[in-house]
């Protein structure tokens, strides 16, 4: 264990309803070394930034002026709940998780203001989707567990209007640690879409924020689930989405990531019911010294589960991306269909990428594929371009463009689509005119 | 139909008879001790000797890898005797003189120690190590007319010791692994062979290794040189005997292919697997790797049938421009056998390209798991790769894992790596059955066609061998 989790875990006050879930948590923390490259599991991402970096995870006293604007999809009408600096802002919310005036069916909670039969909800529900001792972080998280929402939908109810949770980062987030959880539960056939929305202003501040959603989907539900990462360059941000899926549930995942001083999301979902379906989709953008990690985890432990997953990187100058994507199909997972891309697109000299497409198979009538290719530009699609006119700079954005706008269009909200492609578009082209052709 | 193509999976292992000989047996364990008389009995220079203990002490300080996605009990390294030499071996290694006993257990197997015909081209020459020493080594005098050295590795040391000492260790070092630190402390026999500039090898050159003696391990080390412009095709083949307690195999094979040369080298493995119970088999930690210069090509083709437990990596680094690597592989699982292969492809000069195949079958109660690095390194520009494995499943009961890890710091070099895995389907089956093939003939069509990619680049004699094997291996497996 690191020095700094001791510190860490001193400065928060778990909640004392959830003392008995937030010790167990410290204790299998405690009970491992802290993660290195030498475990497998971290082999690529080292933890030193966020071990040796002093943060302080005491809350912020004052709170940093911020538009409205800055954290919100303006087309897209949503239950928004802003935290900035992983503090809850209620002036730039449209919902008070304390009491909160929502449609029949759904609730959304605070962790702090839940009655006594959420609570025991909570204490039940609260980190069982995470099962594996190697998850330390998610441990950590439960561990110095403060804050956190839980998100209910009751059986039969479809909530057609987003739930949104943003999360801003301001330079009062220097050497700041935040930590947040959020805990879904959708009921037999309930629907509910989910944007987690990370971003932060343009001062370089050093931050890490570490988070944890869970997703519990009883039979026949569905969710749609977004995953944002905008933020600046110098936060560190180390997060996790782990869902188990019973019967015929449903869990579509889009994720934009961009890189970071330290970033690394694990995606972990466990098909727990039969005819189970899980599709991931997403592309990562790293350049400069940006470092972006991405692992998934698909435990398929039932027969007739099927997995869909395609992600794509580009990454530029001195980047270095990570793509880990296992599928472990267990001994009596009869007839899963799982499938998994990754392709990515390596531009500078001193880019980098590291990607392990795994498959763990242990049942016969299975049809499992992967695939995973690492290239750069194709030069005839190049010259065929520069033919026609157009410059050199041009056709490099307009072809690495295309390279993830076909992920981009299987986005299921065209209002997030809307709101996502012009950030994409600046983090491409430099000058206006490189970008006429992709807007 | 699962039941019975498990039926058919259930044969006996051909080459599990013991041959009865009188040897010269060091007591187990490992010590300096152990290491002084192994360097005594080959008759080594006190170089080598040291040498040796490099490499021991590194082992004293290094922990058993066990990474690897395999399940078996510790291995008592002081329960193993790390020196057995039958008695009776002539030091001309002829095979007139060879004991009858010997030359009865070399015809049974199949492994020509006569020398047959005059011309060399196209013929096969063996050198046979039984246990740990080399007991027959054919065509010797007659490929040293053409200057090409081949002959065990105890001999080479004194008579190309320049040679020797200049390679040795340089492409899998003394501490490089655990398992290569413990056979460059103890390794006994193996073979030596250099391929001098511009010359084509005419004959095929081979080793095959027996292991026969009870309670001891096989620790063989292979290197082959071959200078600027050479070729040359190496296979190597095994067995052993059946027994219910597992014995070790810890060999290191070293591959230098200087510019412009080419080695092929081809294994067919089949050491004994152990019973139907998961009982007994040999357990098979084995280091190979090669170096390739400007231009040059190395080319591993694996078939693995035996040995309860592979831990092996035949790998390339591809040090000069333009240079090739190949990896074909056929690892096949049945009973309770466990295998963790693939292979690296470490890139480092321009234009480097590698191909790898691997195609893992498993059967019975078998896991087996194809793990590969392919890296391109920061001056690998333009380089390739294409990694295809592919995964066939016969059973319920085993497992099939793929573990590739991809690195890559080029941006102009390109890998591709596929994967997939399937099962003999009931449709293939039916539509073999429905035109009069019965379903044992329709399997082994469908698995030989699954492997054809990888048997195509086996040497003739060696094909035959292998889609023999895989029969054998898969008998009792369908249903």
């Amino acid at each position: 264990m690191a020095e700094a989790v001791g510190q860490w875990l001193n400065q928060v006050t778990p909640l004392p309803w959830l003392q008995e879930k937030s010790s167990e948590g410290a204790g299998v923390v405690n009970s491992q070394p802290w993660p290195t490259p030498k475990a497998e599991y971290w082999k690529y991402t080292s933890l030193k930034h966020i071990e040796r970096g002093g943060f302080d995870f005491s809350a912020i006293e004052q709170a940093s002026p911020v538009s409205s604007e800055a954290v919100s999809i303006i087309e897209l009408d949503t239950f928004n709940l802003v935290f900035v600096d992983g503090q809850f802002r209620a002036d730039l919310s449209n919902l008070d998780p304390a009491s909160p005036e929502l449609p029949e069916g759904l609730d959304i909670i605070d962790f702090a203001h839940a009655d006594a039969g959420q609570q025991a909800f909570i204490r039940d529900a609260l980190h069982s989707t995470v099962q594996e001792q190697k998850h330390v972080l998610a441990h950590l998280s439960v561990a110095m567990l403060s804050q956190g929402l839980l998100i209910r939908v009751a059986p039969e109810t479809r909530i057609e209007k987003p739930v949104q949770i943003t999360h801003y980062t301001t330079a009062q987030a220097d050497q700041k640690g935040m930590q947040h959880r959020v805990l879904v539960h959708l009921g037999h056939h309930a629907e509910l879409n989910l944007v987690e929305m990370y971003g932060s202003d343009d001062s370089a501040h050093t931050g890490w924020m570490n988070q944890v959603t869970e997703v519990i989907q009883e039979p026949e539900s569905a969710m749609q689930h977004y995953r944002l990462h905008q933020e600046q360059q110098a936060m560190a941000h180390t997060g996790a989405v782990h869902v188990t899926l019973d019967k015929q549930a449903r869990f579509n995942s889009f994720l934009l990531g961009y890189g970071g001083k330290l970033k690394r999301l694990d995606y972990v979902v466990h098909h727990e019911g039969p005819a189970a379906e899980c599709n991931l989709q997403g592309v990562y953008l790293v350049n400069q010294r940006q470092h972006f990690d991405l692992r998934t985890q698909i435990e398929h432990k039932v027969p007739h589960c099927l997995t869909d997953e395609v992600f794509r990187g580009i990454i530029d100058d001195k980047g270095l991306a990570v793509f880990n994507g296992k599928i472990h199909i267990h001994k009596h997972a009869q007839k899963t269909l799982a499938e998994m891309s990754n392709r990515n697109l390596l531009l500078s000299e001193n880019a980098q990428i590291n990607t392990k497409p795994e498959l763990e198979i242990y049942a016969d009538d299975v049809k499992c594929a992967h695939g995973a290719t690492i290239s750069q530009m194709d030069s005839d699609a190049l010259v065929y371009l520069r033919s026609r006119g157009i410059s050199a700079a041009e056709a490099a954005v307009m072809l690495s463009f295309g390279f993830i706008n076909e992920i981009l269009m299987t986005i299921k909200h065209p209002e997030i689509l809307g709101y996502i492609r012009p950030s994409i578009v600046r983090r491409f082209g430099q000058d206006e005119r490189l970008m006429r052709h992709l807007l | 139909m699962t039941e019975e193509i498990t039926e058919l999976l259930k044969t006996d292992y051909e080459a599990g008879f013991v041959t009865d000989v009188e040897s010269d047996t060091l007591p187990p364990g490992l010590n300096e001790h152990v290491i002084r008389q192994i360097s005594e009995k080959n008759g080594e220079p006190e170089w080598m000797f040291q040498w040796r203990m490099k490499a021991y002490e590194s082992w004293c300080k290094m922990k058993e890898p066990r990474w690897g996605h395999l399940a078996y009990p510790d291995v008592d390294f002081d329960q193993v005797s790390y020196y057995s030499k039958p008695k009776n071996v002539d030091d001309d290694h002829s095979s007139d003189g060879l004991d009858p006993e010997l030359q009865d257990t070399y015809e049974k197997l199949g492994i020509p120690i006569r020398e047959q015909g005059e011309s060399l081209e196209g013929g096969v020459a063996v050198d046979a190590i039984f246990d740990s020493a080399s007991v027959v080594t054919t065509y010797r005098k007659r490929l040293e007319e053409a200057g090409i050295i081949f002959m065990p590795m105890s001999e080479a040391m004194h008579q190309h010791a320049d040679l020797v000492k200049k390679y040795l260790g340089t492409v899998v070092h003394q501490n490089d692994n655990f398992y290569s630190a413990l056979n460059s402390a103890v390794f006994a026999a193996g073979t030596f062979v250099y391929i001098p500039k511009g010359v084509r090898c005419p004959m095929e050159l081979s080793t095959y290794f027996r292991i026969n003696e009870k309670n001891t391990g096989q620790f063989e080390r292979t290197l082959v040189i071959a200078d600027e412009g050479s070729y040359v095709s190496y296979l190597e083949g095994c067995t052993a005997p059946k027994r219910d307690e597992n014995q070790l195999h810890a060999a290191v094979v070293e591959l230098v292919a200087l510019d412009n040369a080419e080695i092929k080298y081809s294994t067919v493995q089949n050491w004994y697997p152990g019973d139907g119970d998961g009982k007994g088999g040999i357990y098979n930690f084995v280091t190979k790797r090669g170096i390739c210069h400007h231009n040059a090509k190395i080319s591993w083709t694996q078939v693995e049938t035996g040995s309860s437990v592979t831990w092996k990596y035949p790998s390339c680094i591809l040090k000069g421009d333009n240079s090739i690597g190949e990896f074909y592989s056929v690892a096949i699982t049945n009973k309770w056998q466990q295998a963790d292969t693939g292979t690296k492809m470490i890139h480092l000069g321009k234009n480097t390209k590698s191909t790898i195949i691997s195609k893992g079958i498993s059967a019975g109660d078998s896991q087996n798991a194809y793990r590969g690095l392919v890296r391109m390194g920061k001056m690998a520009e333009g380089a390739r790769n294409y990694t295809q494995c592919d995964s066939l499943l016969i059973g319920d009961q085993c497992g099939a894992h793929t573990f590739p890890y991809i690195e890559s710091r080029h941006p102009t070099a390109v890998v591709e790596h596929e994967a997939t895995t399937s099962k003999v389907s009931d449709d293939q089956l039916f539509l073999c059955q429905q035109r009069g093939v019965d379903v044992e003939k329709a399997v082994s069509m469908i698995v030989n066609g699954f492997c054809k990619e990888v048997f195509q680049e086996l040497p003739k004699e060696f094909a035959v061998e292998a889609c023999k094997l895989l029969e054998i291996t898969l008998e009792g497996s369908v249903g």
